[in-house]
């Protein structure tokens, strides 16, 4: 229904706003079913969130699918107030509440933590069978991420940094996803299309989830089943994707061909040069870079400057030499999150890319004698005696999370700007 | 004073890479200022930081000069690249910090580097863009 298409998703209006809180428009609320008599002329327009008309009065509903659709949208009617004091208006004004609290501010480490959650959800329908609902869960976390990161890219990408105790398959997807949209955006990929680049971040392993944290614990070499089912994976994940309805040929293309790589060398064909979509690129730069920077089980994590170092060798050969670059100048060598000891003795957390990536701003939490600091200070690692000597691994600090959350913007919790 | 002169010798004739020439030796030079102040030798860490992010970068847009024109030495000047990248990343900067002589044979390094790349193989391909009509 067209309907369904007009709600623009933008945040109650300010005369709603005013009519939630009881003020002045008392009448404007939200439609119910029983407003509505099927095969009856409607007895009031109908209003999207946003105050435009989208049913006009006398429209006739034809039946209870109809009626449920248009119910379950969030659409509102000028009619008759609810008295205060009734279970409608109770119902109403906490329906209100939980809208206003549901879009509330919450700190980066929350943000990503709750999303997490959504994520794991995910995870479980694709092995146990995925459908529509689980494509749409997809689609929903994409799109948030795409918003948040927006303006909170630094942020998200520090609390993924340090986020502990998570599943090797899941943090490293969802950084993946971050990574993409963060590149996406530095070479100029529209948003729709980032979006769907987004989603291929956040699924391009799914055919081999459960094998890629079996594999965390490994210690022997990999079996020939093992390898075979790694060299199909795109393959198998692509087929999982159609299976829950994905259709969107941006997001299949990048988790088909996200192992190409322009020399041939990569699989499941073997493509080179041209014959590997842009989004699969920016997919495989993301991929590799996440991957390397976490312990796996047959080997340690890496330095971001170790991996951006081998991302740098192999441009032109695995990766696309353009966005090597890119990748390395938006990402510096210190990127947000790295805990960082500074030519001062301090020691602190990178905050973002200061005056360069080069030169990250850093909060440092410690000072020259190690101890630990009531509240952060910011440096400007350019400045003479603040230059960033080397990372490290942070310390164990009293207050940590209540600091490292104070250091980032807060982020509306979905993704709302 | 610079210990580094951009002249005339080094210039080769394409504006793009001669400005990037000039800016990679103003680098250096700012880190031989440094050194020889002699305050603290910790000073230059920001510099040598953002020498690497500048590499990366000018490294990058040579090469992609090289592919747009279908230069015949790519992959041979890439491999030399490579090679001084990979020093340069591998290279710990903490080493620097407390020791005079290990910063001043690390800017020896580079600027011996760079005066040779870009008599021997920058020249090369400047030449190959000039006669392109590139200037």
């Amino acid at each position: 229904m067209a309907i369904v298409h007009l709600i623009a998703e933008k945040g109650l209006s300010e005369r709603l706003q005013s009519c939630m809180e009881g003020k002045k428009i008392i009448g404007y609320r939200r439609l119910r079913e029983q407003d509505i008599e099927i095969g009856q002329p409607l007895r009031h327009s109908v209003h999207s969130e946003t105050g435009a008309l989208l049913l006009k009065k006398g429209y006739v509903i034809k039946d209870e699918v109809q009626r449920n659709k248009l119910v379950n949208q969030k659409v509102y009617i000028y009619a008759s107030p609810d008295k205060p004091g009734s279970a409608a208006y109770r119902s109403g004004l906490a329906r209100a509440q939980q809208e206003k609290e549901s879009d509330r501010l919450v700190d980066v480490f929350e943000w990503v933590e709750s999303h997490y959650g959504l994520l794991a959800i995910i995870y479980q329908e694709f092995a146990r069978g995925p459908d529509e609902t689980t494509r749409a869960k997809v689609n929903l976390l994409a799109e948030r991420i795409h918003r948040a990161a927006e303006k909170h890219h630094d942020g998200l990408l520090a609390a993924i940094h340090l986020a502990e105790g998570k599943a090797y398959s899941h943090i490293k997807a969802f950084h993946v996803a971050v990574l993409c949209e963060v590149l996406g955006t530095r070479i100029g990929i529209g948003p729709a299309q980032r979006v769907s680049l987004v989603a291929a971040g956040l699924t391009h392993d799914v055919g081999m989830w459960q094998l890629q944290d079996e594999l965390q614990l490994r210690e022997e070499p990999l079996t020939d089943e093992q390898w075979q089912q790694i060299r199909k994976h795109p393959t198998t994940t692509v087929a999982l994707l159609k299976k829950a309805g994905v259709v969107d040929p941006t997001w299949l293309q990048a988790v088909q061909q996200h192992h190409e790589r322009l020399n041939g060398s990569g699989y499941p064909q073997g493509l080179k040069e041209n014959q590997i979509a842009q989004v699969a690129r920016v997919l495989a730069v993301a991929d590799t870079f996440a991957a390397m920077v976490r312990q796996r089980g047959d080997r340690d994590k890496r330095l971001p400057k170790e991996a951006l170092r081998d991302i740098f060798l192999s441009r032109g050969e695995e990766i696309d030499g353009t966005l090597a670059q890119l990748f390395i100048k938006e990402l510096g060598m210190f990127p947000p999150g790295s805990a960082c000891r500074l030519v001062s003795g301090e020691i602190g957390i990178a905050v973002g890319p200061g005056t360069s990536a080069a030169a990250p701003d850093v909060e440092v939490i410690f000072d020259h004698d190690g101890q630990p600091m009531k509240r952060a200070v910011l440096r400007d690692t350019t400045s003479k005696g603040f230059a960033v000597r080397e990372i490290v691994p942070l310390p164990e600090h009293p207050a940590r999370q209540a600091l490292l959350a104070k250091m980032w913007d807060k982020v509306p919790k979905k993704g709302r700007l | 004073m610079s210990k580094f002169v951009f002249d005339d010798s080094l210039r080769l004739g394409i504006t793009l890479i001669d400005e990037q020439h000039s800016r990679f030796i103003g680098y250096i030079n700012d880190t031989w200022d440094a050194l020889e102040r002699g305050d603290s030798s910790a000073e230059f860490l920001p510099i040598l930081n953002q020498l690497l992010d500048y590499v990366v970068e000018h490294f990058s847009c040579e090469e992609a000069l090289m592919r747009e024109h279908g230069y015949p030495g790519y992959r041979d000047h890439k491999e030399r690249h490579n090679q001084t990248a990979a020093e340069l990343f591998d290279f710990d900067l903490r080493l620097l910090v407390n020791d005079r002589e290990e910063s001043a044979a690390f800017l020896n390094f580079l600027t011996a580097w760079l005066r040779n790349h870009i008599l021997v193989v920058d020249k090369e391909l400047a030449t190959f863009l000039r006669d392109k009509g590139i200037s």
